[in-house]
């Protein structure tokens, strides 16, 4: 499947879920392909998406999905490391593994040695999924929606190419905003709700 | 006040300043300075709910998904992870609007016994009141170790960005 047939797939497993995407053409395609109050659109920070969505998701507690790229993840392993003992078990990352750093120019990245499910195991994560169609990784963000106990990190093998969508044209702070405004009006959590679920310990 | 009396006169100081401040959760990649602060205030049951990450770029990741999601987080790290830390503050919270207080402890000043803390700690007020833009307030004794946490919050609330709480060796404070 291609970037934009793996974007499709997770829009549509994912439904009114909270969605932090990631810098570049991640964010450009799904802000092209289907604008929403419910999503979280970085415009830098690479590395960063999974962390954003963890404390999105410490505090909103429903269905939260990070899309991430294989290039950016690379950039912080530790994240997952922290989704395994922090996330709630509503918590999904996807992580879209086209082995480049597309954006750049389609470097070839890290990920063609390194098993980032692998990974995603040996970080503690307990469901990780490895998905190569779009049916497939729709189904399993939508799976992700139940609490199975833990959060999942779904590993998509994507085609790299396509022409992403223009350039997000919103002033970053209507950005934060908006989908402030729309996690506000689902309610978060109380303080007391906001407890620290350490599986590490 | 002796020195032993100093780190825990000083932990229960920032504990009533977090508050004061309303603070409703703590992210940390910690700095020994921290310890009894995080031992006897902080990560314990009544405190606040702690979480420890891997990298201080990650804690202003997640302090900026909870403040997107409209908490008050406190990110306190040591200044050797601000340097890691400036496009992630840039491009988050600062690019975002998200104020949320740094508790950041100055190791690399007088004193320091470790000289791979010093070029850090030389360049970190800089880093932060002239690159980042930043609010700061400074803990020059116990009253202002708690007065500190409102002063930043409501600084970095007007600012629509990240709040800076300077902390040097409370065992160098009066």
């Amino acid at each position: 499947m291609n970037r934009r047939e793996a974007l499709a797939a997770i829009l549509a497993g994912a439904g009114e879920a909270a969605i932090v995407a990631m810098l570049g053409f991640v964010s450009r395609d799904v802000h092209d392909m289907a604008d929403r109050p419910n999503h979280m659109y970085l415009l830098s920070s690479m590395g960063l998406a999974i962390p954003v969505a963890v404390g999105v998701a410490l505090s909103h507690r429903g269905h939260t999905v990070a899309i991430e790229g294989d290039g950016s993840v690379l950039m912080n392993l530790g994240a997952l490391a922290t989704v395994a003992r922090y996330a709630p078990p509503t918590f999904c990352a996807v992580i879209l593994d086209n082995g480049v750093y597309e954006t750049t120019g389609s470097q070839p990245t890290a990920s063609r040695t390194a098993d980032l499910a692998a990974v995603a195991r040996g970080c503690g994560i307990a469901r990780v999924v490895e998905v190569a169609t779009a049916d497939v990784l729709e189904s399993a963000v939508g799976a992700s929606r139940d609490d199975g106990g833990s959060p999942m990190v779904i590993v998509a093998r994507v085609e790299p190419g396509g022409t992403p969508g223009p350039w997000i044209l919103e002033p970053p702070p209507a950005l934060a905003e908006r989908f402030q405004g729309w996690l506000a009006a689902r309610g978060v959590s109380s303080p007391d709700a906001l407890t620290r679920a350490d599986r590490s310990s | 006040m002796t020195d032993k009396e100093k780190a825990p006169a000083y932990a229960a100081a920032m504990a009533a300043g977090m508050r004061d401040a309303c603070i409703d959760a703590v992210l940390t990649v910690p700095c020994s300075w921290f310890q009894q602060w995080l031992a006897d205030h902080v990560d314990v049951p009544g405190g606040w709910p702690t979480y420890y990450v891997t990298r201080e770029e990650e804690g202003v990741g997640l302090a900026s998904g909870l403040s997107l999601a409209g908490r008050r987080p406190l990110l306190a790290i040591q200044n050797s992870g601000l340097g890691n830390s400036i496009n992630a503050i840039l491009s988050l919270p600062v690019l975002y609007n998200l104020p949320f207080i740094v508790l950041m402890s100055m190791r690399g000043l007088d004193g320091e016994p470790n000289p791979g803390q010093v070029p850090m700690g030389e360049a970190s007020r800089r880093l932060v009141e002239e690159i980042l833009g930043a609010p700061t307030s400074l803990v020059h004794d116990l009253v202002s170790a708690r007065t500190a946490f409102t002063i930043a919050a409501e600084a970095a609330s007007l600012a629509g960005r990240p709040s800076f709480i300077l902390m040097p060796d409370p065992g160098r404070l009066p």
